[in-house]
């Protein structure tokens, strides 16, 4: 005869058990995000779990499901990394181990999960939200449950924070992390730029960001780079003689560095990968640069937080158990988002849509759409990056009436 | 302020303008424009190329305003034929071109494209919730923050009092709050009064009883150098250490202009070019019109910022009139006022009681 689990009393009205995941690849902030949730769930009168090593732990359950206590997060927000941890799963992937999950996550009587992570495993909690009331008639079904116990359970409630270095999730101006990351590679192209000076030598710098260019592009505006190569925007069809002609000019005007940063999808027109070696070999052998490739692997997602990511991921956190206690078995699940200054909520899977959408016009070379998709601040960006690296293009004059030359003001 | 200089040099040119320095401030412009080494001075770009990544502003800045000597910037700006202007800076820089804009009745050489980007660590410039520098500033402050959180936990039981720079505006106070986790942070805002630090004492009492020698004990109060005139940051922390029962330690600590230095951080950055990208965008739009013309448009003299969901030029004359409070030099409703409750919240601080605050005679 099939065991019968005791499932914990239904919570008081309006009172709920909510738990907290980070997911996918680590970023500086989930600390924080974790603590936010787990207080503010305090604060709010709920009690606040933790799914530690992300979906594995949701599957396996038992202790790898924590209660939290208040002291239990005391100074997480100076922590990098996810203290809770996270871990690829393979077994929440197949229906056998989301059973598995629903049944620990009843037999601890949550009702509600924040996950922190990537569009992946946001999509992948989605999904689960939506399979969840046959999920529990089959625990039902198969005796691990009576009716009446999972009666407080017909539905779970899941909210979204995204936490990720890469900053592509549609639809927010910032993940939790994509600014610690950010400040990471200027530091090194800070550090670099110096002795890049010293012997006049060129640097290419890759940086991550899988399909996504915010990185890169943000490190090329911030370090003032000489060219970044976009997977959303690639150069033109010609673009080794594109890049070496812009090199050329800037050291014709007497700079003695040059900074070339990749992103590490980078690709030509063609949808074929530019590497940093590529990008090497044409400074090197077309205009004779002594050229160094610089990786800068994980150290992008090293360190503690910078201010704004440990402030996002502390009002993120804040309002994501908000939204939990606002959200009805009808609302679509929420992701937690910012838009310039505004923490707003958003539909996860709209967000998660918009998302793909970018990766599919790339795959459809569509670099517009794609450019489009990545929303206005991105565009932006790209136009303030590309009128300020080069200063001599003809094609970017105003014609000559409008404008005041210098022979006429001095 | 020296990527939004070098953003803004670049757009130049790139279209075709003249970029051109005023060194100094207004001063500068006003007293050495004839000079032979001019305060006023056309910028290179091989000058300008490597000031990305440069803290403090190569072009020199000073706190006077032009209403000092109208009739000297008036004279310079003409003498140079200067037909827009690009002010980069605080409190001070919001006040001079809102000067400018008065005076723009007696001097025509007023009548120009004119944009403020609030530029300051304090980020209490009306017209937007962010000011280029408010960012590194934050950065510098949660790094001392962290290493003397660490000091405070090793040394077990010990509550540090930090005093954040900020001037009236208890932003920097709030948000490295947030991103620290402090037990308090006390704003010129709420202001400081004896119950509420009496009632601070009780939940710090509370705090270390319940301590069983966990990880990260290192507790920290942020007070803001204008929070209150009698309970300065030291007398603060020797009221603690005072009323403590003996049962905690507390220091205070002061990390003064370690705030306002260092390289910009990658933040500040991008948001500068992006501004001054924007603001050259935004004074192109005014070419073709006359002085007049321009005089009439509200958003000739205008400021650049963040407000809400939303980046946007904001004419002077009615962030003047309604949103400064010219007396405290801040933004008359600052955003971030809710997201104290926020740091209380999360620390356990019980929030003092409103009517506490307005027995001691504080704005509550």
């Amino acid at each position: 005869m099939a065991q019968v689990n005791l499932a914990p009393p239904a919570m008081p009205e309006g009172k709920k058990r909510i738990a907290v995941m980070t997911s996918g690849g680590d970023s500086q902030g989930m600390s924080g995000a974790v603590r936010a949730v787990v207080r503010q769930t305090i604060a709010s009168g709920c009690d606040a779990f933790a799914v530690y090593e992300g979906y594995e732990g949701l599957v396996q359950g038992g202790d790898m499901i924590k209660q939290m206590k208040w002291e239990d997060v005391r100074g997480w927000l100076s922590e990098g990394g996810t203290l809770i941890g996270t871990a690829r799963c393979m077994a929440f992937k197949e229906r056998p181990g989301r059973l598995q999950a629903a049944k620990n996550m009843i037999d601890k009587g949550i009702d509600a999960l924040v996950v922190c992570g990537g569009d992946g495993s946001l999509t992948g909690a989605d999904r689960f939200r939506g399979e969840w009331p046959s999920l529990v008639e089959e625990l039902v079904k198969n005796g691990t449950f009576k009716e009446d116990q999972v009666k407080p359970f017909k539905h779970l409630n899941i909210v979204g924070l995204v936490g990720s270095i890469d900053n592509d999730l549609a639809g927010t101006d910032a993940t939790i992390g994509c600014y610690s990351s950010l400040q990471r590679i200027c530091q090194a192209v800070d550090y670099i730029d110096a002795t890049a000076f010293s012997h006049q030598r060129a640097f290419v710098i890759e940086v991550m960001g899988r399909h996504c260019g915010w990185l890169a592009l943000m490190a090329g505006v911030s370090t003032g780079a000489d060219f970044v190569f976009l997977p959303e925007n690639p150069p033109s069809e010609h673009w080794e003689t594109e890049m070496c002609d812009v090199v050329q000019r800037h050291r014709k005007l007497g700079k003695r560095k040059t900074i070339v940063i990749v992103a590490e999808g980078a690709h030509d027109r063609q949808l074929n990968a530019i590497s940093p070696n590529q990008v090497k070999d044409l400074l090197a052998g077309k205009l004779g640069l002594d050229t160094r490739v610089t990786t800068l692997g994980h150290v992008q997602r090293g360190g503690t937080a910078v201010a704004y990511d440990r402030m996002l991921a502390t009002l993120q956190g804040v309002e994501a158990v908000k939204a939990v206690l606002d959200s009805t078995p009808e609302t679509p699940s929420p992701v937690i988002c910012i838009v310039e200054n505004k923490i707003v909520r958003k539909s996860l899977m709209e967000a998660v849509k918009l998302t793909q959408s970018v990766a599919e016009a790339i795959e459809r070379k569509d670099f517009k759409s794609a450019m489009k998709l990545r929303g206005a601040e991105f565009d932006e960006y790209w136009t303030a990056y590309s009128t300020t690296v080069s200063t001599d293009k003809e094609e970017l004059l105003l014609p000559k009436e409008k404008v005041r030359f210098l022979s006429e003001t001095l | 302020m020296n990527a939004a200089t070098r953003a803004a040099t670049a757009y130049c040119l790139t279209r075709g303008h003249t970029p051109i320095a005023l060194h100094n401030g207004f001063p500068g412009l006003a007293r050495h424009y004839k000079d032979e080494e001019s305060s006023v001075r056309v910028i290179k770009w091989l000058d300008a190329e490597n000031w990305a990544s440069k803290g403090g502003s190569e072009i020199g800045t000073n706190r006077a305003t032009p209403s000092e000597d109208f009739d000297g910037v008036s004279d310079a700006l003409t003498y140079h034929k200067i037909d827009a202007l690009f002010v980069v800076g605080g409190f001070e820089a919001f006040t001079a071109v809102s000067e400018l804009r008065k005076a723009r009745r007696d001097f025509d050489a007023f009548k120009i494209p004119i944009v403020v980007l609030p530029a300051t660590v304090s980020n209490n410039v009306p017209g937007t919730e962010y000011s280029i520098g408010s960012d590194t500033c934050l950065n510098a402050l949660i790094d001392y923050c962290d290493a003397i959180k660490q000091s405070a936990a090793a040394s077990r039981r010990r509550v540090f009092v930090v005093e954040t720079q900020g001037g009236a505006s208890g932003y920097i106070a709030t948000i490295a709050g947030l991103s620290i986790g402090a037990v308090a942070v006390y704003t010129p805002e709420e202001g400081i009064h004896l119950k509420m630090i009496a009632s601070d004492i009780e939940h710090l009492k509370e705090q270390f009883a319940k301590d069983k020698g966990q990880n990260r004990s290192g507790k920290i109060i942020l007070r803001n150098e204008k929070a209150s005139k009698t309970y300065t940051t030291e007398i603060i922390a020797n009221i603690i250490r005072e009323e403590s029962g003996g049962k905690f330690d507390s220091r205070f600590a002061v990390p003064g202009h370690v705030q306002q230095g260092g390289i910009p951080s990658p933040m500040d950055r991008v948001r500068a070019v992006r501004f001054g990208v924007k603001s050259m965008q935004h004074i192109e739009s005014f070419i073709g019109k006359s002085k007049d013309e321009i005089a009439n448009d509200p958003l000739s003299c205008s400021v650049i910022g963040i407000t809400g969901a939303k980046v946007q030029f904001s004419g002077m004359e009615k962030v003047e009139k309604e949103e400064t409070d010219w007396k405290d030099r801040r933004p008359k409703n600052e955003f971030w006022m809710d997201l104290v409750q926020i740091v209380d919240t999360l620390s356990g601080r019980p929030r003092p009681k409103k009517e506490d605050a307005i027995a001691a005679g504080l704005p509550a």
